[in-house]
């Protein structure tokens, strides 16, 4: 069965709560407000704007010590031509150094920064063309919310946030639907292990995953979500792939046009055990082009042993999920869903031994008067 | 607002049941702050004119759950229209909300579904909404079946709109007494007259003809008797119950009308000629009159009247054109507020027939008829005589020489307003207000038994009830010698509430001898004597108090009317003295009240 309710309180449980929300708002925006006054950042940074899994309303709720990560993207206007990577990164320690003391470190593409309560992760940009500038400056591209909390995102002039938009006519709201959005070309990140700036395409992302999730009625991002959780708490599984290749993954495979989550993520399943089989079979990895840069194998990382460990454990999965799915009792379907996906998937009434509710409590509810 | 788990494993709790589609979420509604959740239910129904066999609903749930209300409403989409038994007036309601007005009354606490036993609702989370939800299925079934009423179930008037059922301002007494007196009545429209308590409420005092002569004029009691009454309006009194089909209470005059052509009655008619004894100005009313059963498939029990409020009524005037003023006043009416498609201003109205108001109290009518005749309006009389008015006596005389002061409130049930008063009148007054039927006098002396009114007191009465725990009371009641025999009945506390004494006997007098045999080896024992002795005083007054606290009054007035109660179904075959003793642990706490047996 789909069990639609069971589902929505599943991903509730498995997606960050509210506290982890605030949190990672709290880190961002300060780290955000905080590169855009720093004095010796500001002949450097335009503008930030937010990406990754966080963005993308794809990430999972952390567990034990684990905090949720938010990644965020400063574009400056540094000349790649001039600036090598190194320098572009040596410009951002006096900021660390003064904000971020001990809590920060160099990566290869990016900075970390772990906070107590939040992990924050920023890359730096080159100058952008004058055509995405413009788009990157934009209230749409600032905007905190993420791809859930606004259904309706689109890149251009006319799109505000939902907040914004009291005692607005319906005219406006539509304008933003039906005007074009910015072309807007890749990014360049300074790699410090290459040593050269290296395209990255994150608004193409964004703009990928959110047409993804309109077409599967809103189920893709959940669908993700889910099979990370699957990837988390399968024991079994190989550490890779993980995260966005996940997200990417189910991308391929997620079906459009089914309402229910239990069908998207059951097909999404046997997808992939069906499609990549000959490969697992074979030890080989499939290639996935990157949404924005199409010349960029997202899995060029994967051995063929990991991703036939990989496929193994999703064929097994799938199996399961289409047994839970076509079960035609409410109490065995709970039951195999919560085998498949652990113990965050509600358990049905009385338990596993099943629901037999009483017609009648042996305690009245109006016993007594005064 | 998230929803808490509670709420969602309730939710999840429906997808156990067959035919039963979550088809929204919860959303959160501010203006009742509940949780919406939209159901499309497959409950297996043949095709009919009222219920899609897939139907929509909402669920309104409140944010204690599993506490608090579930309110169930047809949705606008893929909802139904009509108004069924078990079920308020299905309109369209407030346009800001997705479901209609026709509140599903699903609860297990409202029918039993033919069932005799009453079935309750469990509480936990999976369970409550689950068993409503079943219901609500059961009653989707039932109602295009016509069989959500069997023969045999309390009978329920049709909700009409914008009114509470049994609530109102506007209250009628009507019973199955006064049935025959409509029986009897050719009439079908006359004028009703009312007056106006101080809570606001209209009460109907008469129905009238519209030549003026009266056709029914309830009884009340001696604070209504003394009223002021007016014209309240019309009285249009119909054959049969007015529902369109299914169980639907018009809403507009031309439904009326039409349900009135149904029942042969020229509606139009009788309102035409009624028209004219309306009475300038607002307040005007048309009470709808028809007669219902106690039970469905029953006999007709009485006459229940639904009001409508009419809009301000114009005064005749001359109109040119028009000879008669009325005849254009009646025209505009009808043109107007009185037109087919204009809207019916129900409102609520309360049956205030004395079956009616002591339904809450069990047992049955035994007080009905009764008199008393109360000596001693003190603490212990007035919490007995207070319990007497509520369980249904009407009439009595209350005789105490007595004033009410403060030191008295602590015991008594008069108040700050009535200190410095003669008690039995005052306590008179109060028990006039108990109930829109008393009709309780009093004489502010010590009885006697000598005087003439104590004679005709005692003549008038048919119970005698001596609360004074005074020794010249009783001898008065003793030197009574009555023509038909009564109920004497005396009740009194020991000191510190250690026993209470409840005496009856039948006859022609008072049996004094007999009641002192009984009383005093009680009154003698070593622990009565003990407490007589050390009684409490007052700061620098020498006369004692008698200790006792006001829940031992309360609670030996309640044992006195259940005994009443039943002396009234069985008189006592010989004088009785029923002795009930105080029981205190080895710690001195309270733990109840046990009969004795002496003698």
């Amino acid at each position: 069965m789909k069990l639609s309710s069971y589902f929505n309180d599943f991903i509730v449980e498995i997606s960050l709560t509210e506290g982890q929300r605030d949190a990672a708002k709290t880190g961002h925006t300060t780290l955000r407000d905080r590169l855009m006054t720093d004095e010796s950042l500001k002949p450097v940074v335009i503008t930030t704007f937010l990406q990754g899994s966080y963005k993308r309303h794809t990430g999972i709720r952390p567990i034990g010590d684990e905090r949720s990560d938010v990644d965020i993207v400063v574009v400056t206007n540094l000349d790649k031509d001039v600036c090598v990577p190194e320098a572009a990164y040596d410009l951002f320690n006096p900021f660390l150094e003064k904000h971020y003391s001990g809590k920060y470190r160099r990566q290869g593409r990016s900075f970390g920064i772990t906070l107590s309560y939040v992990d924050l992760d920023f890359v730096i940009t080159s100058a952008p063309s004058e055509a995405t500038r413009e788009a990157l400056l934009s209230k749409s591209i600032g905007s905190n919310l993420t791809l859930e909390e606004a259904v309706d995102w689109r890149l251009n002039s006319d799109w505000i946030e939902p907040v914004s938009r009291r005692g607005l006519g319906a005219d406006f709201i539509r304008k933003a639907q039906d005007n074009p959005e910015w072309k807007t070309e890749p990014l360049l990140i300074p790699d410090r292990e290459l040593h050269s700036w290296q395209p990255t395409h994150p608004i193409a992302q964004l703009q990928w995953t959110r047409d993804k999730n309109r077409n599967t009625d809103g189920n893709f991002t959940k669908v993700v979500r889910i099979v990370k959780w699957l990837h988390r708490s399968d024991d079994s599984m190989p550490k890779h792939p993980k995260g966005y290749l996940i997200e990417h993954l189910v991308g391929e495979v997620c079906p459009d046009h089914f309402s229910s989550l239990a069908e998207s993520v059951t097909i999404s399943l046997e997808e992939i055990s069906e499609r990549y089989a000959g490969f697992a079979a074979e030890r080989k990895v499939p290639k996935m082009l990157d949404h924005g840069l199409p010349s960029q194998d997202v899995f060029s990382r994967i051995t063929g042993d990991e991703f036939k460990r990989f496929h193994s454990r999703i064929s097994l999965a799938a199996t399961q999920a289409r047994g839970a799915l076509d079960s035609d009792d409410a109490n065995e379907s709970a039951s195999r869903w919560r085998e498949l996906f652990g113990n965050k998937f509600p358990t049905p009434p009385g338990g596993t031994g099943g629901f037999t509710p009483r017609v009648a409590p042996t305690v009245p509810s109006k016993g007594t008067f005064a | 607002m998230e929803p808490n788990e509670a709420v969602r494993a309730g939710r999840r709790a429906l997808e156990h049941i067959p035919g039963v589609k979550i088809s929204s979420d919860f959303k959160w509604e501010d203006r009742s702050s509940s949780w919406l959740l939209a159901l499309d239910i497959t409950p297996g129904i043949a095709v009919n004119p009222w219920i899609p066999q897939t139907v929509s609903v909402y669920l309104r749930i409140e944010i204690n759950y599993p506490f608090g209300d579930i309110r169930i409403f047809p949705a606008k989409d893929s909802g139904f229209t009509s108004t069924f038994e078990h079920q308020l007036f299905n309109d369209a309601g407030s346009d800001d909300v997705p479901y209609r007005n026709g509140e599903i009354c699903a609860s297990s606490e409202q029918w039993s579904m033919g069932t005799t036993s009453a079935n309750f609702e469990p509480y936990t989370a999976e369970e409550r909404l689950y068993s409503r939800v079943k219901r609500l299925c059961e009653w989707l079934v039932r109602a295009p079946n016509r069989n959500l009423v069997q023969q045999g179930d309390w009978f329920e008037i049709p909700h009409f709109p914008n009114t509470r059922a049994g609530r109102g301002h506007l209250a009628f007494i009507e019973s199955p007494a006064s049935l025959e007196i409509w029986a009897q009545s050719a009439k079908r429209i006359g004028i009703v007259r009312a007056t106006k308590l101080n809570s606001g409420v209209q009460l109907i005092t008469e129905f009238r003809n519209l030549n003026g002569s009266s056709v029914f004029t309830p009884s009340t009691g001696n604070l209504l008797n003394k009223s002021n009454s007016y014209d309240l309006g019309l009285w249009l009194l119909l054959s049969e119950v007015p529902t369109l089909e299914p169980y639907e209470a018009p809403s507009t005059w031309g439904q009326l009308y039409k349900i009135c052509s149904i029942q042969n009655i020229d509606a139009v008619g009788l309102l035409k000629s009624g028209y004219p004894r309306l009475v300038a100005g607002t307040n005007q009313h048309l009470l709808l009159g028809f007669p219902i059963p106690e039970r469905v498939g029953g006999e007709i029990n009485r006459i229940h009247w639904q009001p409508i409020e009419l809009p301000n009524i114009e005064k005749p005037r001359r109109v040119d054109g028009f000879r008669d003023p009325e005849v254009f006043h009646w025209r505009r009416a009808r043109e107007t507020w009185l037109s087919e498609s204009s809207k019916i201003n129900w409102k609520g109205s309360e049956n205030w027939s004395s079956d009616q108001l002591v339904l809450r109290a069990p047992g049955g009518d035994e007080f009905e008829n009764e008199v008393i005749l109360l000596i001693g309006a003190g603490a212990l009389g007035s919490a007995f005589v207070d319990l007497l008015a509520r369980s249904g006596i009407r009439r009595g005389v209350i005789f105490d020489g007595e004033f009410l002061e403060a030191g008295n409130l602590i015991r008594h049930e008069l108040t700050m307003n009535e200190i410095k008063q003669p008690k039995a009148s005052a306590l008179a007054s109060q028990l006039n207000i108990i109930s829109p039927f008393g009709q309780f006098d009093a004489i502010n002396q010590f009885f006697n038994g000598e005087s003439e009114q104590d004679e005709i007191s005692s003549s008038e009465a048919t119970l005698v009830i001596d609360c004074t725990g005074n020794i010249a009371a009783l001898n008065a009641i003793s030197k009574l010698n009555l023509e038909s025999s009564k109920l004497f009945v005396s009740l009194s506390i020991a000191p510190n509430a250690r026993y209470f004494f409840f005496f009856v006997s039948h006859g022609k007098s008072f049996p004094i001898d007999r009641y002192w045999q009984s009383i005093n080896p009680i009154l003698n024992s070593s622990e009565v004597i003990k407490d007589l002795t050390e009684l409490p005083r007052e700061t620098g007054c020498w006369d004692p108090r008698m200790p006792v606290s006001p829940e031992d009054v309360t609670a030996m007035a309640s044992i006195g009317v259940r005994l009443l109660r039943e002396y009234l179904l069985k008189s006592p075959e010989h004088p009785t003295l029923r002795v009930f003793e105080q029981q205190l642990t080895n710690d001195g706490a309270f733990s109840g009240y046990v009969e004795q047996k002496y003698g």
